[in-house]
């Protein structure tokens, strides 16, 4: 079954900074944050949410997203807002005492949550349970669950890579915001992850390497991904920090406050006044 | 009452497997322990529904939310150090977002025995009891412990069930109700002594109650049945109307059965002795000899009381 498309790329192109700008402006006023994360990641779930899967408040039979890297929650709350879960002030709010909007995707706080994710490592599992109990439930949905970086490093993600290719999970997409940054700096300084499409495949998944930020090529990678019989991730390269000059490829824009005068000079990047 | 030695874990696959019969959404989730955990009867009769992952605990946990996601029942099955022990963060995440999955966590304490201290949980219940919304269930017996399960299924919360590994005698007559949230008075020949015990150490502190009351010394004895939430009504009554009270448990003396009736009855004003493993670990022997060493048989329990004199 091939999803029906609900916005052009096209449109994500143009809505792209907007977005961006939204991202910065939700770390901003909290005080505290991931922007780089956030920012590698949003046109992954753009092209996801927006673009590709069925996410709407009226879509028939809903897709889901586990955002496994729950840290990057301001790019989620975001495309819900694209989607029309949530007004734009509230965004605002993300943080702040008494706020829908906790520092990590909760699906009691904010119903338009589908899946409540925070710690690393534990997002593939998750995702893998709710793909075999939709096959069990004869339903077409689709799951797709987005790790970072850190959830390589966690064992239990590589317990969960092992049971969705024994339990045959072909519903089952994996994208990889691969941006090679954690925390503290380079993957490789942090923990050697590679050679990574190897291990994927000595697990039994089916890989693909894409650009994170080219929306024609995240659409072609979802289409193969959709049709594959065995698991399937998606090594996507994105840039820690994409689209504000002096937050990528640098892990300091990893977890921070955005003050005034940076957040006036980022949204200055992104064409935004 | 009878003195019929049934393990409670013999009945762990039979009842899950009446309430899969009737619950089709019901699925077992299993860590290569299966034989152990008794889930044969199960797997025999609902293949479809009883999932296997491997000496892979966190992912079982993991997975099973995601089930629960999805609609589905899942019952994870295996060693309590395996469970809560490996998997605390998994089980607070599905707590966390208000996920009913059930834990049934086997081989408690000393149950274990001769696999030593490296596999005795002691700490278990302090584990689970301090996860916000979790229900901690503790059945004292093989016919108490089929009615934990169906309760702890049927309840809309996190459930995690403390279920025996070895043989203890049957107390209950059938049938058996478990009420969450609800303690037994199981034993009363007075209000100067309150025991409160659960699980496999029922049997042992109404022995002791037994030869107390035979020495002039009236006694209860409740069987705490779930230890989260705490049936506080029924304690503070016995707790304000005793004259020493003092709880028994296959547990730590930190944190668990003692822990919980301790934090209650400090409100009260009114001290508890505590009465379960010290603060130390196992060591391999068997399960009787373990409970001797430790001051868990009944003349060790007795012995123990001499400290509410000091």
């Amino acid at each position: 079954m091939k999803p029906s498309v609900n916005v052009s790329l096209d449109y994500l192109r143009k809505r792209a900074p907007i977005l961006r700008y939204r991202i910065l402006k939700m770390i901003h006023y909290a005080g505290s944050g991931h922007p780089g994360g956030s920012l590698s990641v949003i046109d992954l779930l753009a092209t996801i949410m927006l673009a590709w899967g069925q996410f709407g408040p009226h879509a028939r039979l809903k897709d889901w997203l586990v955002l496994g890297k729950g840290h990057a929650s301001p790019a989620y709350y975001t495309i819900l807002c694209e989607l029309g879960y949530l007004d734009e002030e509230e965004l605002y709010t993300y943080r702040q005492a008494g706020s829908r909007l906790q520092g990590h995707p909760d699906r009691r706080k904010l119903p338009a949550v589908q899946v409540t994710t925070g710690h690393l490592g534990q997002g593939l599992s998750i995702a893998a349970g709710i793909a075999f109990g939709e096959k069990m439930n004869q339903r077409e949905s689709k799951v797709y669950v987005v790790l970072g970086d850190g959830d390589l490093h966690e064992g239990q993600t590589w317990e969960a890579a092992m049971a969705a290719s024994h339990y045959k999970l072909d519903n089952l997409v994996c994208l990889l915001d691969w941006n090679r940054l954690s925390q503290h700096g380079p993957i490789e300084k942090i923990m050697e992850v590679e050679p990574l499409e190897e291990k994927w495949r000595a697990f039994g998944w089916n890989t693909m390497i894409i650009d994170g930020h080219d929306y024609e090529e995240i659409i072609r990678g979802l289409q193969i991904a959709c049709e594959s019989e065995k698991p399937f991730i998606l090594l996507c390269q994105t840039i820690k920090g994409k689209g504000v000059s002096f937050m990528e490829n640098d892990p300091l824009w990893h977890s921070r406050d955005l003050p005034f005068d940076i957040f006036e000079k980022s949204i200055k990047e992104l064409g935004i006044e | 009452m009878t003195t019929k030695m049934i393990a409670p874990r013999d009945t762990i696959g039979r009842t899950l497997s009446e309430i899969g019969a009737k619950d089709e959404k019901l699925l077992v989730l299993d860590a290569d322990l299966g034989r152990s955990t008794r889930l044969t009867d199960f797997e025999k009769r609902f293949p479809d529904r009883y999932l296997q992952f491997g000496a892979a605990e966190q992912n079982a946990i993991g997975f099973a939310t995601g089930l629960a996601y999805a609609g589905w029942h899942p019952v994870f099955v295996t060693f309590t150090m395996f469970s809560i022990g490996l998997g605390w963060t998994q089980i607070r995440q599905a707590a966390y977002a208000g996920l009913p999955i059930k834990i049934i966590a086997t081989h408690p304490g000393f149950d274990i025995g001769p696999d030593g201290g490296t596999h005795q949980m002691l700490e278990d219940i302090a584990l689970a009891r301090v996860i916000p919304e979790i229900e901690v269930l503790s059945p004292s017996d093989v016919l108490e412990t089929e009615a934990a399960i169906m309760a702890g299924i049927k309840s809309p919360n996190l459930t995690f069930i403390r279920v025996g590994r070895q043989p203890v005698p049957i107390i209950h007559d059938p049938p058996v109700e478990f009420p969450i949230g609800k303690a037994e008075l199981i034993f009363n020949s007075g209000k100067d002594f309150l025991f409160i015990a659960d699980g496999s150490m029922i049997f042992e502190t109404i022995e002791v109650a037994k030869r107390l009351t035979s020495e002039g010394y009236p006694c209860r004895v409740v069987n705490i049945r779930t230890i989260k939430p705490l049936d506080a009504d029924l304690l503070t009554h016995l707790i304000k109307t005793a004259k020493y009270t003092a709880t028994v448990e296959n547990h730590s003396v930190f944190g668990g059965l003692g822990g919980a009736i301790s934090e209650l009855a400090s409100n009260l004003g009114k001290p508890v002795l505590r009465i379960g493993s010290p603060d130390c670990f196992g060591e391999s022997a068997n399960t009787i000899t373990l409970r001797k060493l430790h001051g868990l048989d009944t003349d060790g329990i007795y012995k123990q009381l001499q400290r509410l004199f000091q």
